[in-house]
């Protein structure tokens, strides 16, 4: 009888799981009741990325729907930005080099400055940088006051509740992991290189299974 | 003995002359690149209100829809072009920017991030001139908010 008091340690030895780090899901969460077989459900709801649809530097159409089941990164830049994007560039690139061969993890950049950065343009800075759509870094154009939209709407919308993040909204830097059901999970600073690692570490916590299947 | 002289001199002559031209370079170059500082401080005290600038262009367009007054109506649209003005005005600015030369990353073995569309430059009169155009833009951005702000917000 004396020795009943080891069950709990062989349990939480032998079966319990040791708890996985996880990444809290950003947003103001609703409360959602639904009735499933005659019994009150209630779900919480969690704010995703609004719809939207761009082109990439290879003239692909890349839309809300389309990153459904992917992990990705958003940021927001433009080519001849004098100040922050090329060290923003510079570090997106540690991402890509490290992801650049799953197929379900992707970069979207959105340039800011639509009016001279065109299909060209951006298809040119890709190439500057070695990096391509092949690979999934999408470098995306389309109408300025759709993609200033969507960032203060959907990708900036959470920035606040992240003590993390980056401020301003637009030009702030942000790099913003966003899950495969639109969620956001994160923000970093993408002139930060140590904000960058922890993306990259952060980006695995998204994808566990498939990372230990790596293993 | 004179030609001694004379060799001395033919020396020290270009001697100084060279460091006279040094001097004024290393006097310039400075100069210009605290100018660039300088515009390019201006540029980032400015630039995150670009979304201020969106924030007000839409909120004056959807009381455009609202609104009856032709006089008002009109108060609007010029407003709303001002803000696009403005906002066009600061992303010129920064497509056409030159940089000065220790500040630019095309000279890093060219790593492909920087892609500015003009070569960097020392010469002190473009770093003046785009001083000059970045206050433009900063007073034209502030006096498009602040009558857009007020039309937002009437008191």
């Amino acid at each position: 009888m004396k020795s009943l008091w080891i069950i709990p340690f062989i349990y939480f030895f032998s079966c319990g799981d040791i708890p996985r780090q996880t990444l809290p899901i950003l947003g103001r969460k609703l409360v959602k009741e639904t009735i499933v077989d005659g019994q009150k459900v209630i779900d919480s709801v969690y704010p995703t990325i609004q719809d939207f649809r761009f082109m990439d530097q290879d003239s692909n159409w890349i839309t809300r729907e389309l990153m459904e089941g992917k992990i990705y990164i958003a940021d927001f830049f433009f080519t001849t930005c004098p100040t922050i994007c090329p060290v923003m560039k510079r570090n997106m690139k540690k991402v890509y080099e490290k992801y650049k061969n799953d197929d379900e993890i992707w970069i979207l950049s959105h340039t800011i400055d639509p009016k001279h950065d065109t299909i060209p343009v951006l298809k040119k800075y890709a190439d500057a940088i070695n990096v391509d759509a092949e690979h999934h870094w999408h470098f995306l154009t389309g109408n300025r006051d759709s993609i200033f939209d969507l960032a203060e709407r959907s990708y900036m919308v959470s920035a606040e509740e992240d003590p993390n993040a980056p401020g301003g909204a637009v030009h702030s830097g942000a790099f913003i992991l966003i899950d495969k059901k639109g969620r956001i999970r994160g923000y970093y600073d993408g002139t930060d290189e140590q904000d960058v690692l922890r993306l990259i570490r952060d980006i695995k916590l998204l994808n566990p299974k498939r990372n230990n299947l790596r293993k | 003995m004179k030609i001694i002289q004379n060799i001395i001199f033919a020396i020290l002559i270009p001697l100084v002359g060279c460091q006279n031209s040094k001097d004024s370079e290393s006097q310039s170059i400075p100069e210009a690149k605290i100018v660039f500082t300088e515009a390019m401080t201006i540029h980032d005290e400015v630039m995150p209100r670009m979304d201020e600038i969106h924030k007000l262009k839409k909120e004056l367009t959807l009381q455009l829809g609202k609104i009856e007054s032709k006089e008002v109506i009109e108060k609007i649209k010029i407003t709303i072009s001002d803000l696009e003005k403005a906002d066009d005005g600061m992303m010129d600015w920064m497509h056409n920017v030159v940089k000065y030369p220790d500040q630019s990353t095309k000279e890093e073995g060219h790593t492909g991030h920087d892609h500015s569309v003009h070569d960097a430059d020392t010469s002190l009169s473009i770093h003046l001139e785009q001083k000059e155009a970045i206050i433009q833009v900063k007073s034209d951005m502030v006096s498009a908010i602040d009558k857009a702000k007020k039309l937002v917000n009437p008191k």
